[in-house]
This record gives structure tokens, C-alpha cells and sequence, in this order.
């Protein structure tokens, strides 16, 4: 009986262990195409503090959902155009780059320019929901600035997410793609190619961490906000193409 | 009440709902045509083809539906094996057609529309089977008098099980139909718009045309169920 009382009081112990674990971590929020820089970026800033980092990804539209809707969140991850008129209360801002858009293309093919796009060998393009992703925001710019519009139209094949681009050029689905360059520094190894679009085609995409007003870890927020500026922290940002 | 004219004047909405009723319809026929004679060869023999085919069938079930999605984007694309032969042989281009959304909506529910009526064989129906033919009943006469009355109501709850598990696919059809608007958008893929972009209430409104569309499955098979006893 009492052995029986220790090892629950042990268990007890051990869950309430946990919990204080998680207390500590710090929740950062980001748009799902920025996975893989910010997990390398949370990985440096964990071993060198010890302060736990949780991610979590979604498109822009729904992390924002979800941090209206009360979810505890510390630093949200983003870029200026969604995140400014969010009408979320931010206390310190951080910018971290620029996006930059490429277009791709599936192995197998070989683009040397995005006039390209206007040839009948490409039969479609992907590109990201223009309402709800920056980066088809900014593919529809470049398209309309480089007076492709007209010669694309019937070969949009318009998709939710900027992942789902990267799926369609893997499988050889689309013929080209408009993407984010850090997602397809990801893929590289699975797809033909890519070429960087003339930054003066599409509005200029900021990239910043929000440190929001009610974050419920302010000081471990703001020691990975300065960790940022750091230049161990600036090198991976810049080896992910932002 | 409000709240419900913008959902019945949302253009997206109700093509969504005339689509997802659409796919439903031909996966249902699809259920019916395949899925009865294959859950009864299932049911009644142990040969290791029917092991392998069996399987192959229930591995939707395990797969993370993005995974089977993406298998299958694999094998049906531009580049795959099967997507060149039926390109080639037929003209017929699955991925981001309409056609793609009845695969997933097919392949998603065949084990759930097999499962009953592989038991049914497995259990008393072969023993009936045996004795109609013993007792000089020609093939047809069987099939006809003996098997489909006594497997009606596996049948009804494999479909039941098929047809609403098909409507709330999403990982399968957002792969291989591309999640189109106008085109390949189901109202579950349209839930899912919705969610992933922070459009919450429409999510919820959409929820509830989905919750309509299966309580009138629910209650179609329910007396279809009841018709004869």
C-alpha cells in the first residue's frame, strides 16, 4: 500500500516535472514557408540559451486566426503586407529580410529566361493563391509587369499554399512555378531549376518577427529578438535566401 | 438567419455542394459496382493474390491521406506509370480533374465498403450458397435470391461507412485535384480554405451544408434500409 502511494506520488511528481518543462518555452508563430530557416534558427537559439522554442506553422491567414483567437503566442514570423494590417498589437518588430520570388521548373525542362513562360512547351503554371500568399501576391505582379498576363492566363493552375507549388514541380505536374527562393533551396535536388525574378518586377516582401503585446514570455522573446541581430543568426537567414 | 443569405448567395458555396454531390453519386454507383464482387471474393477465398489485394485496398486506411495523395500523384501524373499509359491510351488526363476527386473519394472509402461484406461471406452466406446449389438452383437464381438479400444490409453499412467517409476527404483530393476553385474545390476542401485561412465563420456555415449533405445520405440509406425487410 504504501509503495503504492510513493510511486504515485512519484508519477505526480514526474507530471508536474513536465509541465513546468513547457512553462519555459517560447511560442513562435510563422507562415509555413519559413519551416525551414526559423526551425534552424529556434535549434542555435536553444542550444545557446537553454530556453525551449516551439514552432508553429500555418499560412499567414490562419496563424493570424489563430493568434486572434487566443492562442499563446510570443513572436509571430511574417512579412510586412500581412502582418501590418493584421491589427495585431505588436510591441517590438524585427527585420529579418527580403523574400525573394523565383520561378522553377520540374527536371526535365529548361527555362532560360521568364519570357519563357510565354512558349507553348509550358502548358502550366503554378502559382501561389494570390489573396492569401505573398508570394502569389507578388507572382502576380511580376506576371503583370512583365507583360505575361495575357500569354499565361489559360495555363494558371492556381493552388492554395506555396508547398503545394513545390509538390507540383517534384511530380513534373506544372511545367513552371512561382514560388518562394527558400523553398526552393529546400526541394533543389528534386526539381530542374530556377532563376531569381528581377526584385523591381513585385513589391518588395519584408520579412519581420513581431513580438506581439500580450506575449506571455516577454523576456524570453526579447532575448531571441537581439538574438537575430546577432551575426550567427544572420548568416543562416541569408543561407536560406531571405 | 442573417448569417444564412451570404451562404446561400456565395456562388463558391453552391457550386462546391453541386460538385461534392456529384462525386458522390458516381463514387456511390463505384462502391456498389466494385466494391460488393470484391468483398465477396475477399470473403470467400484465402488465395495469397486476395491477401495482397486486400492490402493493397486497406492501406488508405493507415496513410496520412497526404501520403496516399501523393503515392498516388506519383503513379497517375504526367510522369507517372499509370498517367502516360492512360494519357497515351485514352487521352485522359486524372490529375486535377474532376475525375481525380471520384478516385480519392473511391479509393478513400473502398475499405470501409468492403469490410462488412467480406464478413458476411466469411460467416453464414457460403454455407447458404453451398446448399442453394446443392439443392439444383442455377448461378443467377443464387445471386439473385440467395447472396444479395442476405448481404443487403452489409452492404448498407459498408456503404454507409464508404459514402461518409468519402465526403469529408481531404488530404486525397487536395493532392490529386489540386484544390481548384470553380473546378476541383469539394465542400470539405472548401472547409478547409476556409480554416487555413482564418475565414472562420464561413468555415463554420460550410460545415453545416456538409453536415446537411450527410444527414440526407444518412437518411436515404436508412430507407433504403427499411424498404424491405
Amino acid at each position: 500500500m504504501k509503495a503504492k502511494t510513493l510511486s504515485l506520488a512519484g508519477l505526480l511528481g514526474l507530471v508536474l516535472l513536465l509541465f513546468a518543462g513547457t512553462v519555459q518555452a517560447l511560442t513562435i508563430a510563422a507562415g509555413a514557408g519559413y519551416r525551414r530557416p526559423l526551425g534552424e534558427l529556434a535549434q542555435r537559439f536553444q542550444a545557446e540559451t537553454g530556453i525551449k522554442v516551439d514552432l508553429v506553422f500555418g499560412n499567414m491567414g490562419q496563424v493570424l486566426g489563430q493568434i486572434r483567437g487566443g492562442a499563446p503566442v510570443d513572436l509571430v514570423l511574417g512579412d510586412r503586407a500581412f502582418l501590418e494590417p493584421s491589427g495585431l498589437a505588436l510591441a517590438a518588430i524585427h527585420q529579418l529580410g527580403q523574400g525573394r520570388l523565383v520561378l522553377a521548373w520540374p527536371r526535365g525542362l529548361r527555362l532560360a529566361s521568364p519570357q519563357d513562360l510565354a512558349q507553348p512547351r509550358i502548358k502550366r503554371l503554378a502559382l501561389p493563391d494570390p489573396a492569401k500568399t505573398i508570394y502569389g501576391q507578388a507572382g502576380w505582379q511580376f506576371l503583370a509587369r512583365a507583360g505575361l498576363s495575357a500569354a499565361v492566363r489559360d495555363k494558371l493552375l492556381v493552388v492554395g499554399a506555396v508547398p503545394q507549388v513545390s509538390t507540383y514541380l517534384i511530380s513534373g505536374e506544372v511545367d513552371a512555378g512561382l514560388l518562394n527562393l527558400t523553398d526552393v533551396l529546400g526541394i533543389q535536388a528534386q526539381i530542374g531549376g530556377h532563376l531569381m525574378i528581377d526584385p523591381g518586377l513585385y513589391d518588395p516582401i519584408q520579412i519581420m518577427m513581431g513580438l506581439l503585446a500580450d506575449a506571455p514570455q516577454t523576456a524570453e522573446a526579447r532575448r531571441f529578438l537581439a538574438f537575430l541581430a546577432g551575426p550567427q543568426a544572420r548568416r543562416i537567414v541569408a543561407a536560406h535566401g531571405l | 438567419m442573417s448569417q444564412l443569405v451570404p451562404w446561400a448567395l456565395d456562388p463558391v458555396a453552391g457550386q462546391a455542394a453541386l460538385l461534392t454531390l456529384q462525386v458522390l453519386g458516381i463514387a456511390t454507383a463505384l462502391f456498389i459496382l466494385v466494391g460488393i464482387p470484391l468483398g465477396a471474393w475477399l470473403g470467400r477465398g484465402e488465395s495469397r493474390l486476395g491477401r495482397a489485394v486486400e492490402f493493397l485496398v486497406s492501406l488508405p486506411l493507415v496513410f496520412p491521406p497526404i501520403a496516399t495523395g501523393f503515392i498516388l500523384l506519383l503513379l497517375l501524373g504526367r510522369h507517372g506509370p499509370l498517367g502516360r499509359v492512360l494519357a497515351g491510351g485514352l487521352g485522359l488526363e486524372v490529375i486535377f480533374s474532376f475525375w481525380s476527386l471520384v478516385l480519392a473519394a473511391f479509393i478513400t472509402g473502398l475499405p470501409l465498403m468492403i469490410k462488412p461484406i467480406q464478413a458476411a461471406f466469411r460467416e453464414e452466406i457460403q454455407c447458404l450458397v453451398d446448399l442453394a446449389l446443392v439443392l439444383g438452383q442455377t448461378r443467377r437464381q443464387v445471386l439473385l435470391r440467395v447472396i444479395l438479400p442476405n448481404i443487403r444490409r452489409s452492404v448498407l453499412a459498408g456503404l454507409f461507412l464508404a459514402v461518409l467517409r468519402s465526403l469529408g476527404e481531404v488530404g486525397v483530393s487536395l493532392m490529386l485535384g489540386g484544390n481548384i476553385v470553380g473546378r476541383t474545390n469539394t465542400v470539405s476542401l472548401e472547409i478547409y480554405n476556409a480554416v487555413f485561412s482564418g475565414e472562420y465563420q464561413r468555415a463554420g456555415m460550410l460545415t453545416a451544408l456538409l453536415g446537411a449533405i450527410s444527414l440526407a445520405a444518412v437518411l436515404i440509406l436508412r430507407r433504403l434500409d427499411r424498404g424491405r425487410t
